[in-house]
């Protein structure tokens, strides 16, 4: 038993989780060839140079990031809120756009859009700002679901839907959405 | 032609220009804190692995930090499931252990005041191909959806028709938001109805217990002695999981004595560690624990990088 318990090692890598992922090279490479493929496509499709192309990409780079580079340093992490940014403030852009010329319906549809999407993509693109759970995360949280209810009464305001059930289903999306967006446990 | 592209987009350069500022700031704010959690985190597993109890008193006089500093870094501790709060004052956790304090104590009540070494729920529905699909259809569906009234008129026209909507990009937009939400609340159910049922618990003397059905009380057990062989097993799907995925999983095995058929945890945390856990267990090792105790519990607390700092912010 001691020459066994001898070898066994419990080897601990730095990062717990390396053992279980792809090697930093292969991630890295996969995250390349994906961009170049990405790249190639919307230059095919010759939009890369439309806001609309050059948007899809950035969110197409902030979708695939997350999920093929599994590195958790300094660098990686500061990489993905950078890209959480610049995502965050082009897509505001392209959609204030779009709302300069919209009609009330569309410009609660843009409100909803960008209160999902914004917390969904943080979430996303950095892991730990899900599963903290601090004061200000939930007071942030919760006024985010104060502004969600109050766009999706106006929205089903616009389109003409009854005020009881306006009420009604304001209420189960919002709560929806409050479940959704609330820190939560990895595990 | 660049000339009059960058004249044509200069107000999302811009914008991808603030943005990165903004994330560059955001980050390095977000940093600062690091410092002393790496110091408190240092001085509890290296201190009280074993005792596991401490107050905010002995850390505060052990680490040279103020109390209320103290207590910040063990509210977040507790927040990342390090530390436990109890009536009698915090107890240290083991890093292996992935359950809610509820589950937590009620492990601790049943196996009499163990040492819990690893703890986690079984997570065999985050493979299930039914959930994946409901998942996949909701979302590359809503994004073929947006991608086709982006690219393709016809698409765009039918929607506009379909739904009187003067800019169908729009409603294509808040669709693929609606199906984001919905796939986040099947995730977050998912979970929920996991932590009611699945529970599994490696405590130092009373060895594995886990329950077996809804409402159970870690009703299944195998003394420290009974193990025979342990494996682990992770399919294609998991690996796939465990590849893109944010934790890692895979099936453990274990033989017991007397016993023909192997016990399956089924799609557990960590299955390499487990295995580990396990191995050392059966063989009364249990070394490693201390050894690795500092740089497991910075990784669980997400103290990042593992390398600690000095005061001032620098690394080394």
């Amino acid at each position: 038993m001691g020459g066994e318990t001898e070898e066994l090692k419990f080897e601990l890598l730095e990062a717990i989780e390396d053992a279980y992922r792809m090697p930093k090279s292969v991630q890295i490479f996969l995250f390349v060839m994906l961009e170049i493929i990405m790249f190639a496509v919307l230059y095919h499709l010759q939009v890369i140079l439309q806001p609309y192309g050059f948007v899809a990409f950035l969110l197409f780079t902030g979708l695939i990031y997350p999920m093929v580079i599994k590195v958790r340093n300094f660098i990686t992490e500061m990489i993905a809120v950078v890209l959480y940014g610049a995502i965050i403030f082009s897509v505001g852009w392209y959609v204030w756009e779009m709302a300069q010329t919209a009609k009330p319906e569309e410009i609660w549809m843009i409100v909803i859009f960008l209160l999902v999407f914004g917390v969904e993509l943080f979430h996303h693109m950095y892991e730990k700002a899900r599963t903290v759970k601090t004061p200000s995360i939930i007071i942030a949280d919760l006024v985010l679901a104060g502004i969600f209810a109050f766009a999706t009464f106006m929205l089903l305001q616009a389109i003409k839907i009854d005020i009881v059930w306006s009420i009604l289903v304001t209420i189960g999306a919002t709560v929806i959405y409050a479940y959704a967006i609330l820190p939560e446990k990895p595990y | 032609m660049l000339v009059a592209w960058v004249y044509g987009m200069w107000i999302y350069i811009m914008a991808v220009i603030g943005g990165a500022i903004f994330g560059v700031a955001y980050y390095f704010l977000k940093k600062r804190r690091d410092p002393i959690m790496v110091e408190v985190l240092e001085y509890l597993t290296r201190y009280h692995l074993d005792e596991r109890q401490f107050s905010l008193d002995k850390v505060s006089e052990g680490t040279g930090l103020p109390k209320e500093v103290v207590e910040r870094a063990i509210v977040r501790l507790e927040k990342a499931g390090l530390v436990v709060k109890t009536k009698k004052g915090y107890l240290l956790v083991d890093p292996l252990v992935f359950l809610t304090p509820r589950d937590y104590e009620r492990a601790l009540r049943l196996t009499k005041g163990d040492n819990i070494i690893y703890g986690a729920y079984q997570m065999p529905y985050v493979t299930d191909i039914k959930y994946i699909m409901l998942q996949l259809v909701l979302l590359i569906g809503s994004l073929a959806f947006l991608l086709a009234v982006i690219f393709y008129p016809p698409a765009a026209t039918y929607v506009k028709h379909a739904t009187g909507i003067e800019n169908p990009v729009i409603f294509a937009l808040f669709v693929f938001a609606i199906a984001v939400l919905l796939v986040d609340v099947i995730d977050n159910l998912e979970k929920v109805w996991i932590r009611e049922k699945y529970s599994v618990v490696v405590g130092f003397h009373s060895g594995v217990l886990y329950d077996v059905s809804v409402t159970d009380e870690l009703s299944g057990r195998i003394p420290r002695g009974a193990i025979a062989r342990v494996d682990v097993d992770i399919n294609w799907r998991q690996k796939l999981k465990n590849i893109f995925g944010e934790v890692p999983i895979g099936d453990v095995r274990i033989w017991v004595r007397d016993r023909k058929e192997p016990v399956i945890l089924r799609s557990i945390p960590y299955p390499r560690e487990l295995f580990m856990v396990l191995r050392s267990l059966q063989l009364g090792s249990l070394e490693w624990r201390k050894r690795h105790a500092r740089e497991l519990a910075l990784w669980r607390g997400r103290v990042y990088p593992f390398v600690a700092y000095r005061r001032g912010g620098r690394r080394r």
